[in-house]
């Protein structure tokens, strides 16, 4: 895990030079360039976080909660994820009003990802009362 | 991993400034830009095919 960091750090320091170098003459490009160093970083990063998911469902499983309910909170933890990615880049390209409008789409689908488990709650409730 | 992409896209961007200095300090002006252009497109291809490999693997892991 600590190898991967500190390759992730040191390629970050490097690419962030060349990204001096190269937004003086070429922004678009420089942009690409974090953009590219972006994707790695986090592919590195996913292809680890597997392991966790894994310990989370077996965790759920055993405490008898039902599996179902995990489903949309991973799917909107995935959302985020692409959502906080192509904001970034957009931002990084000085678009700040096409990342806004990225974000609020992310914020709708997450919301109707996420209304199943609302009204499931709202049934509990009022299966209580 | 692809730390070459990095190294790649870097250079690309290097030698298409160099070109279009070259090309401007000949008055070729438009060709300059054309350079430019085929420049960001070639390392936009080349970003968006790990960007496709970025959010494939975010859809495996979170299950969508």
């Amino acid at each position: 895990m600590e190898a991967e960091l500190i390759r992730i750090a040191g390629i970050g320091i490097v690419t962030a030079l060349l990204a001096i170098v190269l937004s003086d003459k070429k922004p678009e490009l420089g942009m690409l360039l974090g953009l590219s160093f972006g994707v790695m970083a986090l592919v590195i990063a996913l292809g680890k976080a597997g392991a966790i998911l894994e310990v989370i469902k077996e965790s759920i499983e055993q405490a008898g909660i039902d599996g179902k309910l995990l489903v949309p909170v991973l799917k909107v933890t995935g959302m985020a994820y692409i959502t906080q990615f192509s904001v970034d880049a957009c931002k990084d390209a000085g678009q700040n009003a096409i990342a806004a409008k990225i974000e609020t789409v992310g914020k709708i689908m997450m919301m109707v990802t996420a209304v199943p488990i609302a009204t499931s709650l709202i049934r509990i409730i009022s299966g209580i009362l | 991993m692809n730390v070459d992409l990095i190294f790649k896209i870097a250079a690309i961007g290097i030698l298409v400034s160099i070109l279009n200095m070259v090309l401007k300090q000949s008055n070729r002006d438009e060709m300059a830009m054309m350079t430019t252009l085929a420049g960001v497109v070639v390392v936009l291809l080349m970003v968006v095919k790990e960007i496709v490999n970025l959010f494939d693997t975010v859809k495996a892991l979170f299950g969508f």
